[in-house]
Formats: C-alpha cells, sequence, structure tokens
C-alpha cells in the first residue's frame, strides 16, 4: 500500500500510525487494546466526527486508540453499528471490501483544519494546493480554480502554495447559468 | 452557422463587444436545461457566439462525473462567465477573477469577459445599483471587459457605461420572468443617450425574455443584441425555442435597419381610391 511509518514508539491501544501516501483520504491501521489491528480511515471533517474502521468488531466495543502524528490523544467514544453504510465525511465510497463495517465517533485534532467548500476540513501541515486538489478523489484534475482567503491562487502556482491552518479555500468550475 | 460577411449583407454591421466581433447578436445562458444533450442542441440551434455560464464551488464527494464542459464545444463558442449570486461588489468581484482563471485554463476568448451581476435580493433578482457600479469600477480597472447586468434605468445605464463597462445591459423585464420588454420607452431612452455620440457602444437587452417576439421587439427597439435563457431552457422544446429565437432576433435586427412606418390613429388604404367604381361613404 506505500506505507510510510511515523516515528514514535507503538503501545496496544494507539493507533501505529501508518499511512497510505498514494490513497484519500489517509487510512490508518489501528490497534486496539486486545491487540487487534484494523485499518481505519480517520475523519475528513472535524465537525462531523465521523470516521470508519474495518474488520470484526463488536458493536459497542470499547476501544481507544491514538494517533501518532498528532499531539493530543484520540478517544474513541462511540461504536455504532452500520453494516455497509457510507457516511458524508468519507471521500467516495468505501472501496476495501471488509467483513463488517463499523462506524465511529472519534474525537481528533489534526494538524491543520481548513474550510474547504464552506465545509471544515483537515488537512496535513504543509499541504500545498496541488496536494489538496490531489487527495480529492472526485474532484476533476482540470476545469477547476482554487481561491484561498478570497484570493485566486493561479494554476501555476498550486503547487507552491502552501496552506496554512484556518485558511478558507474556494474550489470552484463551470456551471450552467444565464 | 452565420460567417461575418452573411452578417454585413443582412443585418448591418457586426456587433463588436470589447473589441472583438461577435457571428451573432444572440447570447444564451447554458442553465436550467433537461440535460446537456439538449442544452448542447439547442446552443447549435441558437446560432450563438456567446453563451453565458456560471461559477460554482465544485463538489467534491459523489460527483456524477459529467461536467458540462464536456459538452461545450470551447473552439466554438465565446464562454460569458457570469456572476450570478452575488450580493456584493466584493463577491462579484472574486467570482469574475475565478471565472477568468478558468477560462485561461481552456484557452477561451471569453477570460477576460464577465457579465456582471451584483443582485438586490433573491426574489425580485433586481440589480443592486450600487454594488452595479461599484463592481463595474473595479472589474473594469482590472482588466475586465464587464457586460453589465442593469435594470432599465436610464440615469444607471449611463452611469455604468462611464464607469467603464464594455456593454450595457438593461432587463427587459425580471430575470426569467418570461414577460418581455415591460418599458421599451425605457429601453430606447438608454439606447439613445448610450450610442449618444458613440453609435457602436453595444446595449444588449438582458433577462426577461419570454418568447420569440419579444426578442424580436428588443430587436426593433434597436437593442444590439438579446441575452436569455429561461425562454430556451424552459420551453416545452427548447431546440425548437432556440431556433424560434435565433429567427426572431433577424428578424426584430431586420425590422430595425429596415425602419418601421409611423403609427397613425386612421387608417390608409393600401389600394388606390382613384378608379374606384363603388359608392363611397361621405363623398
Amino acid at each position: 500500500m506505500g506505507m510510510r511509518e511515523t516515528s514514535g514508539s507503538i503501545e496496544p491501544g494507539e493507533v501505529i500510525g501508518l499511512k497510505a501516501e498514494n490513497q484519500t483520504p489517509p487510512r490508518y491501521l489501528v490497534r486496539l487494546e486486545n491487540g487487534q489491528e484494523l485499518e481505519a480511515i480517520l475523519p475528513l471533517s472535524i465537525r462531523s466526527k465521523v470516521g470508519c474502521l474495518f474488520g470484526p468488531l463488536q458493536a459497542g466495543q470499547p476501544v481507544r486508540v491514538k494517533l501518532m502524528e498528532s499531539p493530543r490523544p484520540h478517544r474513541i467514544v462511540d461504536l455504532n453499528h452500520a453494516n455497509g453504510r457510507l457516511h458524508k465525511g468519507l471521500a467516495g465510497p468505501v472501496r476495501t471490501v471488509a467483513p463488517v463495517t463499523h462506524t465511529i465517533e472519534i474525537e481528533r485534532a489534526t494538524p491543520m483544519q481548513l474550510t474547504l467548500n464552506g465545509q471544515p476540513h483537515d488537512a496535513p501541515d504543509g499541504q500545498t494546493v496541488a496536494d489538496l486538489i490531489a487527495a480529492l478523489d472526485h474532484l476533476p484534475k482540470v476545469g477547476v480554480a482554487v481561491e484561498v482567503n478570497r484570493e485566486v491562487v493561479p494554476k501555476a502556482m498550486h503547487a507552491t502554495t502552501t496552506l496554512r491552518d484556518g485558511d478558507v479555500v474556494e474550489i470552484v468550475t463551470l456551471v450552467g447559468g444565464g | 452557422m452565420t460567417t461575418t460577411n452573411d452578417q454585413n449583407a443582412t443585418q448591418g454591421q457586426p456587433l463588436v463587444v470589447g473589441g472583438r466581433e461577435l457571428r451573432s447578436r444572440l447570447i444564451v445562458g447554458t442553465g436550467k436545461y433537461a440535460d446537456y444533450e439538449t442544452m448542447q442542441r439547442a446552443l447549435d440551434a441558437s446560432g450563438a457566439h456567446v453563451i453565458t455560464v456560471a461559477v460554482r464551488r465544485e463538489r467534491l464527494i459523489d460527483a456524477d462525473g459529467r461536467s458540462m464542459l464536456d459538452y461545450i464545444d470551447t473552439d466554438r463558442y465565446t464562454i460569458l462567465p457570469n456572476t450570478a449570486g452575488c450580493f456584493t461588489a466584493d463577491d462579484a468581484v472574486r467570482v469574475a477573477r475565478l471565472g477568468r482563471e478558468l477560462l485561461d485554463q481552456l484557452d477561451n476568448p471569453g477570460k477576460d469577459w464577465v457579465k456582471l451581476e451584483v443582485l438586490a435580493d433573491k426574489k425580485t433578482l433586481l440589480p443592486d445599483p450600487v454594488g452595479t457600479l461599484e463592481a463595474t469600477k473595479q472589474l473594469a480597472a482590472d482588466g475586465f471587459k464587464v457586460l453589465c447586468y442593469t435594470s432599465d434605468d436610464p440615469v444607471m445605464a449611463v452611469k455604468i457605461k462611464e464607469a467603464g463597462a464594455a456593454s450595457v445591459m438593461p432587463a427587459g423585464s425580471p430575470i426569467g420572468s418570461g414577460q418581455g420588454v415591460l418599458n421599451p420607452n425605457a429601453i430606447t431612452i438608454i439606447l439613445e443617450l448610450l450610442k449618444d455620440g458613440d453609435a457602436g457602444y453595444p446595449v444588449i437587452l438582458d433577462a426577461g425574455v419570454g418568447t420569440a417576439s419579444d426578442v424580436t421587439h428588443a430587436m426593433e427597439l434597436g437593442a444590439d443584441g438579446v441575452l436569455l435563457n429561461t425562454g430556451i431552457a424552459h420551453a416545452k422544446d427548447a431546440v425548437r425555442m432556440a431556433h424560434a429565437m435565433r429567427h426572431a432576433l433577424e428578424a426584430g435586427r431586420h425590422a430595425y435597419l429596415a425602419g418601421r412606418i409611423d403609427k397613425r390613429l386612421y387608417a390608409t388604404a393600401s389600394s388606390p381610391w382613384s378608379g374606384v367604381i363603388s359608392y363611397i361613404p361621405g363623398e
């Protein structure tokens, strides 16, 4: 999966911190308190606090995880059974076939929070406009224009424009109009 | 497709807006069609050279993968992005710049054009004159060719032209209302004021067209062109209505150039009185 290991020790109950570099949204391996490892999609949206764990879990099973990439611990506060259900927080259909899909609510702080097209959006530190576009699965890679904090970022500057925490980003295209 | 030469022969001088010669005096919108295929056929039937589009947030999740741009020949059409949905000058300027960025990527000649709309409210869609004027100044200073939607107020029309608009586009009636030209006298006055000493200044009737005769009416008044969307897109047969609009525009243009007769209160006979063999009342 083209994974990259992050630094830090791994303990039971913590996210191992593996990140698939070429996949969006980022997927993590989560190690549960019982030693079980699961693949997880962590929330795109801090507001929705919705993510997904894939694997054989019991509904209501208490799980505590911690993200190695973040300075603050993250706690799974609820575990709801929702077989096959997709949530708004996910960028598109889940492609991994798993025996059971559980949705979870987790409290998570991210390195950088953007407002993207009016919605909260979490992004890794140092992400450029080009990175952001590349990370959006359903976005056409041509025919979009980007504005950051009410200023157009020309396409030629996408790769060199680094986003900052709190940035307000608009990604627009042409649609039918009169 | 009407060539420039044909147009010279039949419709007088071609319409020039922002220094560019247009192949058609009909500008049509791309909104509200039942589907993209119908839009594509209607645009073709309209004979339009310039088509308007809107700038909107890209859908980031579960997009259907179909983009309007897949159905538009960007070599054939000049794309005129609008600022529809903007209620302040600042937002209109932002949207205009995003439109320019999008068309720059397409290398379309419409890239420095904008159909400026600064609206007052969602219900009437009437223009906010103060915001419109401010945005016109800012955009003209930023190098845009501003085609400016406004009401049929002649005073505002003059101010918008003075602010640097490439074309003033008074509304015949509210956007999408299909009421036609409600105040032809106001349109006539606007034409007279804006073309005084500047006959080539383009005045395009924008909004309110319900059917073909509305287009003809506007052109007969001396408008340089007509911009419409809903009248075609929401007709039961959009493609046929596009065809009708095209011909209505040509009819109105011809009638304007031909010069209509004066209206009279009483009749004037078309057949000669001399040689009449019948009894004539009162004689």
